[in-house]
């Protein structure tokens, strides 16, 4: 009998960096409004659950999916009102 | 219980009541209070912000809710059983009210179209965020959903209303809403009218230099109504006399929306931002109002203090319609703010019964606010209110915290609010 397996690798680019979550919160809450993070954790609330997250504790040490990471790009620019750099 | 018709008024002939027992202004059985566009527009993008929650249709049947129960009660009061008399004082009313302006005349008992280059929630957004890529009238569409039906006598639920045209947008240079006889298009809620209100017990407050009551004859007494336009620009904002159940029902909508789908980290998410809202009206109106002439004329003189000032603020507070506020003890490391009747709890408990936490989050942004404003702000200094003073100001939310001591909503007699420095 023969088993197929179907072995998906990540290159190291792929994986996101795993301070890249903690930064873009850090970012928001540098350069964007007052709550601003509070936004960005509304906007993400379904995300964050599917991804078994704490958002309160997310920490230099905190890794994320990549979807979760793009989402949480795409949100923090869109609340900032400038492109995240992270 | 004093009552009061505005006979005075040139333009306005809307029938409201000055209930100042309990620190309300009633117009058609509804209780109306004032806020700012900043609010209005902070409170509606918090909610949309979470656009996988449906919030359309609760933005739009609050709406529908207060302005059918408040039509039909206006009506009946008036004694107007005419269509156009009734179409001529839901749009005075609307106008009254800061809205925006309408011509009603333009809708049959079929439905209709009725456009406006004025309207509140677009002038407000566009002024606020900028451009919008989407309407944002649902304040409006429900409105006219609801007063269509009681204008022609109509169930409820007998309408669907969509905004076609929206001002806030780039491409738009009017509000254009679309009504239509047959099934509605938003969330039908039970009116609840001006809820279980109590009789005030007021506590005794420390001695200061405001004259409360004098205040709140003076700034109740203010025509703060709306201009030719239909929109009322005072103190460096757009107010308007909103439905204290329009925000009420939106602002737990919206906090049970998250909550049944995502427990208590629903509700933990959407409290900071409701607070946030009361922030954004305590530094924008509170601000306004304190650096404004009728302050200097009315107010200042008295005040020796900046524990004054806080009383001058809370005596003027009075007089939005909030419910009756008090400051028994004041001082720059902690404040007791005693609430009788707030508005929020008020409605929490006549829509959905008692609450198992405190939903007073307007009275608790506000009271962080102006904690703020005079002891860290110098309010005094007559400061400019920009954005980034604001940022100054609240980002570092290190200088005032709040703490809910007692909730109406819970079941306590009064809504006490304690803010500390921390």
């Amino acid at each position: 009998m023969k088993i197929a397996l179907n072995l998906t690798y990540k290159t190291e680019e792929e994986l996101p960096m795993p301070n890249s979550l903690f930064k873009i919160v850090d970012w928001v809450e540098k350069n964007g409004e007052v709550q601003s993070v509070a936004r960005l954790r509304a906007k993400l609330l379904p995300l964050t659950c599917k991804e078994g997250l704490i958002f309160h504790q997310i920490g230099p040490d905190t890794n994320c999916s990549n979807q979760y990471l793009d989402a949480c790009r795409s949100a923090a620019t869109e609340i900032v009102g400038n492109k995240c750099p992270f | 219980m004093a009552e009061k018709q505005t006979k005075n008024m040139k333009t306005y002939s809307v029938p409201y009541r000055l209930d100042f027992e309990h620190r309300r202004c009633v117009v058609g059985d509804e209780p109306m209070l004032f806020h700012c566009h900043h609010y209005n527009t902070f409170l509606q993008r918090s909610i949309e912000d979470a656009d996988y929650i449906d919030s359309q249709p609760f933005l739009v049947g609050a709406a529908a809710e207060v302005a059918y129960a408040q039509m039909q009660n206006l009506f009946s009061a008036v004694n107007v059983g005419d269509e156009k008399r009734r179409k001529q004082l839901a749009g005075e009313l609307f106008r009254w009210a800061g809205f925006g302006s309408l011509d009603l005349g333009t809708i049959k008992e079929t439905g209709g179209t009725v456009s406006t280059p004025h309207s509140h929630y677009a002038v407000a957004w566009k002024s606020k965020f900028g451009d919008s890529n989407r309407p944002v009238c649902h304040f409006v569409e429900g409105w006219l959903a609801g007063t269509a039906a009681a204008i022609y006598n109509q169930p409820f639920a007998s309408y669907s209303v969509e905004e076609t045209s929206c001002k806030s947008k780039h491409s738009d240079n009017k509000c254009e809403f679309s009504i239509r006889q047959g099934k509605p298009n938003w969330s039908v809620f039970n009116p609840v009218g001006m809820g279980q209100l109590h009789d005030h017990k007021p506590l005794p407050v420390e001695k200061n230099n405001v004259d409360y009551d004098g205040i709140l004859n003076a700034v109740s007494g203010m025509e703060l109504v709306g201009d030719q336009n239909g929109l009322i620009p005072a103190f460096g904002v757009y107010l308007t006399r909103m439905y204290a159940n329009y925000y009420n029902r939106i602002s737990f909508e919206f906090e049970h929306a998250l909550s049944n789908k995502f427990g208590k980290e629903g509700i933990d998410v959407a409290r900071p931002l409701l607070v946030e809202a009361g922030h954004v009206c305590a530094f924008n109106t509170f601000g306004g109002i304190m650096t404004s002439p009728e302050w200097d004329a009315l107010i200042k003189p008295n005040l020796k203090s900046k524990e004054d000032w806080v009383h001058g603020m809370v005596a003027v507070a009075n007089s939005l319609g909030w419910g009756r506020w008090q400051a028994p003890h004041v001082s720059e490391k902690e404040t007791e703010f005693v609430i009788h009747d707030d508005y929020e709890s008020v409605g929490y408990r006549a829509m959905y019964g008692k609450c198992d936490h405190s939903v007073s989050y307007l009275a608790e942004g506000a009271v962080i606010g102006l904690m703020n404003l005079v002891y860290v702000g110098k309010v005094h200094n007559k400061p400019a209110f920009t954005p980034e003073f604001y940022n100054d100001l609240f980002k570092r939310n290190t200088y005032y915290k709040a703490e809910v001591v007692s909730s109406l909503a819970t079941g306590d007699k009064v809504t006490t609010i304690k803010v500390k420095k921390v």
